[in-house]
Formats: structure tokens, C-alpha cells, sequence
């Protein structure tokens, strides 16, 4: 078919612009205009003529770590970032699974905790380490570090979740304050994994997430 | 941001030139200046502040990827850049219609103030258009302002103005002839 005539090619050129051709017959009418000058010209004169329509559009500060991804995924920037806090808290880890392992040989050397364990270190969808969840076994509450900053939305709360190997989940809380922390009613022998959705301010109202789950990450020590 | 101020328009065109010579600073300032903008026109689309935010993440790796491609005579940047935006949020409406929020739009009328062409109205640059758009029959105007400004597929807008997605598709063809010969682009 012979594009090339206004008769065919303006009403594609308007509905292109318009955002209404889509799927297959977008993308090729794309492609006769990456060949095509006088299709080119024709989408521009479109465009000039609906793009003051944007004007009436509220410009939306996007959240930090959007940008962060960005650099990430364009490799401009390392994938795992060297933060101190991390490294910190993954030398506990460390730390605390070969004293574990030295427990179970010499029950008798069994130390008293007294710094809050880290129990798993959530990753965002991306696999970037957000967030620390450590284990107060005297006070039975679990603690939340942060590692990057969390955007919120107004009216929007963090949940804590316990995933069961099933993957059924159990809430354990909200996450609220400065220093986020939750009391801890039931073990979490149960659990293989931790994870953290968005939910409507007061929590989830089922006994599942009902937001985005934003955070996972497996459980290390139950 | 002025997106019609020249000034703006002039800097935007130097910053994808120097992002097309993989100037990192030149793109995080692109970032800093139109990532607003095109997170607004997302919003707007999907409705779904996290899968927006995906989607600006989208389009500019595709700006990155094809910043050489851009030219000024291949129309205005933020334009550019704003279908880079508009066929990311449209292709993710396609793809997975339940990921994006199936509430319609509400629809405006220009005699109730409504968005966006009071908005327009308001602007000297923008009043030509608003103008133009106010002497559109009512079914033509709602049809290329769901289209353009809210993501509307043609059946969905046959769905809300209770007319066959041919029908649609005629209007909004006839709407922006009309509105080229009006606004004299």
C-alpha cells in the first residue's frame, strides 16, 4: 500500500500522535517515518500542535532512587555500593553465623546476646540492599536498619511481613518512626523469608499484603 | 520549567548533545530538568505512582540509548522526549491493562473550568490551541483529549462516549485536520 499520499498518511500521523495507533501497526508506521521525510514532517506538525496540551501537566518530582536505578541500569554508577553501614552489619552476620557454628560444638561457650542480631537484609526489585532486619531477642522486637533512603508516599506506610516456606505471610507489623521497630508475638521458625510492603495508612486490612511488596530477602536465622 | 521559554528549549537541545557524547553530567542535568515533566505526562497515563517511576526509568535509558538519534528539526526536545514518555505508558497499558488503574478518566467540559483546557486558556503560548479546541464539536475535542492527554485507546473512549471505535477514530482524524487549519500549523 502506497503511504505516501496525504490521504493515508495524515490520519495515521494523527493517530499516532494521539497515542491511539498502537502495537504492530505503531511500530510500523515508525518505521516507514525513519525512512520517510515527508511522514516525519507530517508527526512534528502533529506534535507541535498537541504538545501545548502538556503544559497543563503537573510536573511530579520523581523519588531519589529512581535516578539511582538509572545510573545503575546504564552502568554509570556500581551496582552494590560500598556504604559502611552494610559492610558493618554483613561483619556481624559473618560474625554471628561462625559463633553460631561454634555454639552448636560447645553448648558451654553459648554467649548472651546483647547487640540486636541481624536476622536478613532486604533487597528492592532491583537487588540493591534497602534495608537491615535485626533481632532483639531480649526485648523480642525486630529492628530496622536502613541502607538507602525510603520515599514514601503521603498516607502510605511500611508493612513487615513473614513469609512461611509456602509462601504464606504473616504481618509483623508496621514500620514507623525514625527507628522502625516491631514486636515480635510468635518465632519465626516458620518463616523463610522477610518482606516489606506499601500499604494505606493503619496497615493491610487482610492477612496479606495489599500494597506493592517492595523488599524481600531470605531469612538467615529463624 | 517554561517548556516553551527558548532559553529552555536551547539548553535542553545542548544537553542531549553532550548526553549523545555519553557526558554524564549534561544527562543527570537532562534528568534534573525533564523528569518532572515526563513523570507528570506517566502519571497521568498510568495512574500507578511505582510503575510510573519504572517507566521514567524506561525512558531515560531509551534517551541515553538515543540521544544520537535526537535533531531540532526533528521537532521541540521536551516533545521528543515527552512521546518517549507516552508510548512507554501506552505500551505498558497495552501489554498489562490491570497493571495500571481501569478507573476512566473524568471527563471535562470546557464550560466547567475543568482540566486541561482551563489550564491552557490561562496561557498566552497555550490560547491559540485552547481556542481552537473550544470550536471542535464536543465528541471530537473529548476524543483527542483522552487520546493525547490521558492515554485512551480508541475502543476504550468508543466505551466512555458510547460510540463505535470507527467513529472514533474519524473524529480524532478530523479533530487535529481541523485544529492544523485553525492553530495554523
Amino acid at each position: 500500500m502506497n503511504y505516501l499520499i496525504p490521504e493515508r498518511y495524515q490520519p495515521l500521523a494523527a493517530r499516532y500522535v494521539s497515542g491511539v495507533l498502537r502495537g504492530a501497526a505503531r511500530s510500523r508506521f515508525e518505521k516507514l517515518a525513519d525512512v520517510h521525510p515527508t511522514l516525519q514532517r507530517e508527526i512534528i506538525a502533529c506534535e507541535t500542535l498537541l504538545a501545548p496540551l502538556d503544559a497543563a501537566t503537573v510536573p511530579v518530582k520523581p523519588r531519589r532512587r529512581t535516578w539511582r536505578h538509572i545510573e545503575i541500569r546504564l552502568g554509570l554508577r556500581p551496582r552494590h555500593r560500598s556504604h559502611p553501614i552494610f559492610w558493618f552489619l554483613s561483619g556481624m552476620l559473618a560474625a554471628f553465623l561462625i559463633s553460631a557454628a561454634v555454639v552448636n560444638f560447645s553448648p558451654q561457650l553459648m554467649p548472651q546476646p546483647e547487640l540486636p542480631t541481624p536476622v536478613a537484609v532486604l533487597n528492592d526489585s532491583n537487588g540493591v540492599a534497602t534495608m537491615v532486619i535485626s533481632r532483639d531477642v531480649a526485648r523480642r522486637t525486630l529492628a530496622v536498619t536502613l541502607l538507602q533512603p525510603v520515599d514514601l508516599p503521603a498516607g502510605k506506610v511500611l508493612e513487615l511481613w513473614a513469609l512461611r516456606r509456602d509462601g504464606t505471610p504473616r504481618s509483623l507489623g508496621l514500620l514507623e518512626g525514625k527507628k522502625p521497630r516491631v514486636n515480635l508475638v510468635a518465632p519465626l521458625s516458620d518463616a523463610a523469608q522477610l518482606a516489606v510492603s506499601i500499604e494505606l495508612n493503619g496497615g493491610s486490612p487482610e492477612d496479606k499484603p495489599t500494597g506493592p511488596v517492595v523488599y524481600t530477602g531470605a531469612l538467615i536465622i529463624s | 520549567m517554561d517548556r516553551h521559554h527558548p532559553d529552555v528549549n536551547e539548553e535542553l537541545i545542548d544537553l542531549l548533545t553532550h548526553t549523545a557524547l555519553d557526558e554524564r553530567k549534561a544527562f543527570a542535568r537532562l534528568y534534573q530538568l525533564a523528569a518532572p515533566q515526563l513523570l507528570g505526562i506517566l502519571l497521568r497515563h498510568v495512574r500507578q505512582r511505582a510503575l510510573a517511576e519504572e517507566l521514567l526509568q524506561d525512558c531515560f535509558i531509551e534517551i541515553w540509548d538515543h540521544a544520537p538519534d535526537y535533531r531540532p528539526e526533528r521537532g521541540m526536545p521536551l516533545a521528543w522526549m515527552g512521546r518517549i514518555a507516552r508510548n512507554k505508558a501506552i505500551d505498558a497499558l497495552w501489554q498489562s491493562p490491570n497493571e495500571a488503574s481501569s478507573a476512566p478518566p473524568v471527563l471535562f467540559d470546557p464550560g466547567a473550568g475543568d482540566e486541561p483546557l482551563a489550564v491552557l486558556s490561562e496561557r498566552s503560548e497555550t490560547s491559540a490551541l485552547s481556542d481552537c479546541l473550544r470550536h471542535l464539536p464536543a465528541a471530537q475535542r473529548q476524543s483527542v483529549v483522552l487520546a493525547y492527554f490521558y492515554g485512551q485507546s480508541h475502543r476504550e473512549i468508543a466505551g466512555i462516549l458510547g460510540s463505535p471505535s470507527g467513529t472514533v477514530k474519524g473524529w480524532i482524524t478530523r479533530a487535529v485536520a481541523h485544529l492544523r487549519e485553525c492553530v495554523g500549523v
